[in-house]
């Protein structure tokens, strides 16, 4: 009954399963050349060795070169030089890939012998490089990858310029209960860590406020078609609270316009990126967000970034852009303090204690690693015929705890157990 | 009125299917090709035409150009690559899905990671009002036309033209279709080129439906797959059958069990293969 044909169906299917579950991350190349930066400036106090370990292939391509160019784009800013220290700068691709990025991490901490490690999008990814940088004693900077459990671990070996799952939309849950006035709330989320950690953050603060989440809807990953979706939204609820960044965004705000929804939208920072907006345009004209940076805050170290950035790339910042530049000034402020051989251990005790005015506005990190830092409430309209996220409020000095005890925080239950109880 | 909303956007969805399962519909069922980089032509045809529009601002130029364009590629791919393979199947996945990888990988290195949003035509942006309650968007309502269209224009070649059975003949027994005058290197060179030209016909709806970026493309080879194996290899209209099936479970599932999205497509698809593994409409083979 079932010939050849049915063979070469179950062939070409399972190749492709196999295909897909390789690369996993459907990236097209795995490969991964070394790229020394070619000569190092000569400081007086020496030289520091940084691993720059970024996805420059497969799916975060953009996300990872764009840290990579920040990075980059303060040392050659500094003559290739940081706080005394010549910098030399080795970097690696990830390809996204959680095993390929641990023998990368290894490669340069045994061949390169880095001092830090500054990168990393994919928080599996991040996952998998930790625990070895920790034994290998050598700290790693991570400037974008989001797992809340990251930075869960008092002196630590890990820290984080980037935001937590929820700590960008903490504030947002009392911002838009009381200062927008939005007493119910949607919520339509990626369902997976990240998508439940920033939905849940807004809902905890959100509901504490005394407001109430009236409906959960979460999409998987790359879903094509947002139409199942948006059409449930409840039209009652006051506003529309969505986490769906990547090209889940383009298409979610397709579907909200194509389907006539009319309800507010207030969604994580990520969602409305300035990476997306030429590809969102009119879509998301007036939609809201919250993110630890906006191309608009005021301030002299921003306008010296934004300056920089723009005579260099052509286009306008975004957050990842100064994830890296920020982790280049954390690296400068931690080496001035330093002196004489920069060893890993000298570098991670003095990043501990770094302040620095950073693009985003005062950056300091806290007892667990993670970054403290002002988030930005930001609202998509038009400027001179280009899209920005323009600054309408401020929450400073926002930590991964929000204004909850850290002890306290840290006993409730992980968001992933508390995605889908919210609407109850 | 929920639910014709429901069921219009669950035969929208189909329809898109529909675009991208025909090329492979006609690649698999008539010159029994398995062709994986499907979707990176997919990809090639949507980003042309965005590449083109954004140039020189018309809309049906642009699709004509980069449908041509992405059929001539293919037709060198099949020139040059694929018809050594003829008839052997595993050498052709490993082939088709490297030639896919490839094409994803230049398509990053020229458009960047970042997802485009490519515009729908002049006339189809923007939402209808179809009653008090329903607003649902113009371009998706064409869709479900589009399909249709294409379903009857690509069912009238085959059955009244003789390249169908030429080609047929072709894969049967090369030499003997060679000794009666059928030009077989010919044959499936424009089988082939019509596959991908079909392929980034979809790419330029496709794109303009669900957004393009370098990676989407095995998302959508994924459900194409399964639609050309439910329809039954080869059938054009099993394809379209199995099109609005395929749309109409995903959105129904997504609306009805949100926490089984992906079971509610694929469980049902499992089942129907393991009770009629030809799918609905593909002939009992006798090879």
């Amino acid at each position: 009954m079932s010939g050849p044909r049915s063979a070469l169906q179950v062939a070409a299917l399972t190749t492709f399963a196999v295909v897909l579950a390789g690369c996993g991350d459907l990236d097209p190349s795995a490969g991964g050349v070394p790229a020394g930066s070619g000569e190092t400036a000569e400081g007086e106090k020496g030289t520091v060795n940084v691993g720059l370990l970024n996805p420059t292939t497969g799916p975060f391509t953009a996300l990872g070169e764009d840290v990579n160019a920040g990075f980059e784009l303060y040392l050659e800013r500094n003559g290739g030089t940081l706080g005394g220290y010549g910098v030399e700068v080795v970097k690696e691709d990830t390809a996204n890939d959680p095993g390929g990025t641990t023998t990368k991490a290894r490669q340069l901490v045994e061949q390169h012998e880095s001092d830090i490690i500054i990168g990393l999008v994919n928080s599996g990814v991040a996952y998998a490089v930790a625990p070895y940088l920790e034994e290998a004693g050598v700290p790693l900077l991570i400037t974008v990858a989001g797992a809340d459990g990251l930075t869960r671990e008092t002196d630590p070996n890990v820290f984080r310029l980037s935001y937590t799952g929820s700590q960008d939309t903490m504030p947002a849950g009392d911002y838009v209960c009381d200062e927008l006035g939005h007493r119910t709330a949607a919520i339509v989320g990626l369902d997976y860590s990240f998508g439940w950690e920033a939905t849940g953050g807004f809902a905890r603060v959100y509901e504490d406020a005394g407001c109430e989440v009236v409906q959960e809807l979460y999409a998987p990953l790359g879903t094509q078609d947002w139409g199942p979706y948006v059409t449930q939204i409840d039209p009652a609820a006051d506003v529309v609270f969505a986490v769906a960044p990547g090209s889940d965004s383009v298409r979610f705000f397709q579907a909200i316009d194509g389907f006539g929804v009319t309800t507010p939208v207030f969604v994580h920072g990520s969602t409305t990126d300035e990476t997306l907006l030429p590809s969102l345009g009119a879509t998301a004209e007036g939609v809201q967000s919250s993110l630890h940076y906006a191309p608009g805050v005021e301030n002299d170290a921003n306008d010296t970034f934004v300056a920089a950035w723009t005579e260099a790339q052509g286009r306008s910042t975004n957050q990842y852009a100064e994830d890296g530049w920020a982790a280049a000034q954390s690296l400068e402020a931690a080496l001035t303090e330093m002196e004489g051989e920069a060893t890993p251990e000298a570098i991670r005790e003095a990043l501990a204690g770094v302040q620095i005015d950073a693009p985003r506005g005062p950056v300091y990190f806290d007892e667990y690693g993670q970054a403290v830092y002002d988030v930005q409430f930001r609202e998509v309209t038009q400027q001179d015929g280009e899209w920005v996220n323009e600054v309408i409020d401020t929450a400073e000095d926002v930590s991964q705890f929000y204004t909850y005890d850290p002890a306290e925080y840290l006993e409730f239950p992980p968001y992933e157990e508390l995605k889908g109880t919210w609407a109850d | 009125m929920l639910w014709l909303s429901n069921v219009l956007n669950g035969l929208a969805f189909g329809s898109l299917l529909f675009l991208v399962a025909s090329g492979l519909t006609i690649t698999f069922g008539l010159m029994r090709t398995i062709n994986l980089a499907h979707g990176g032509f997919y990809l090639v045809g949507g980003y042309l035409a965005f590449d083109l529009f954004t140039r020189t601002n018309d809309y049906w130029l642009s699709l004509v150009l980069a449908v041509v364009v992405t059929a001539v590629l293919g037709m060198i791919v099949q020139r040059f690559l694929l018809h050594r393979l003829i008839n052997q199947e595993l050498p052709q996945i490993i082939l088709t899905v490297g030639v896919a990888l490839i094409l994803g990988d230049l398509l990053l290195a020229q458009y960047g990671g970042n997802p485009v949003s490519p515009p729908a035509p002049a006339g189809l942006e923007g939402s209808i009002q179809l009653t008090d309650t329903l607003v649902f968007p113009k371009f998706r309502l064409f869709l479900i036309g589009l399909a249709l269209a294409l379903a009857a224009v690509i069912m009238a070649f085959l059955r009244f033209s003789s390249v169908g059975a030429k080609v047929r003949s072709a894969v049967d027994d090369q030499e003997i279709a060679r000794t009666i005058g059928i030009r077989v290197p010919l044959m499936f060179l424009l089988v082939f080129g019509t596959g991908t030209a079909l392929a980034a016909f979809a790419g330029v709806w496709g794109g303009a439906m669900t957004s393009l970026s370098p990676d989407t493309g095995f998302d959508i080879l994924l459900l194409a797959l399964v639609v050309v194996v439910v329809g039954g290899l080869g059938s054009v209209p099993g394809a379209l059958i199995a099109a609005f099936a395929v749309g109409l479970l995903d959105q129904f599932g997504r609306v009805l069990f949100p926490e089984w999205a992906m079971f509610t497509i694929y469980a049902p698809v499992a089942l129907l293969l393991a009770f009629r593994p030809r799918g609905l409409l593909g002939k009992v083979e006798t090879r």
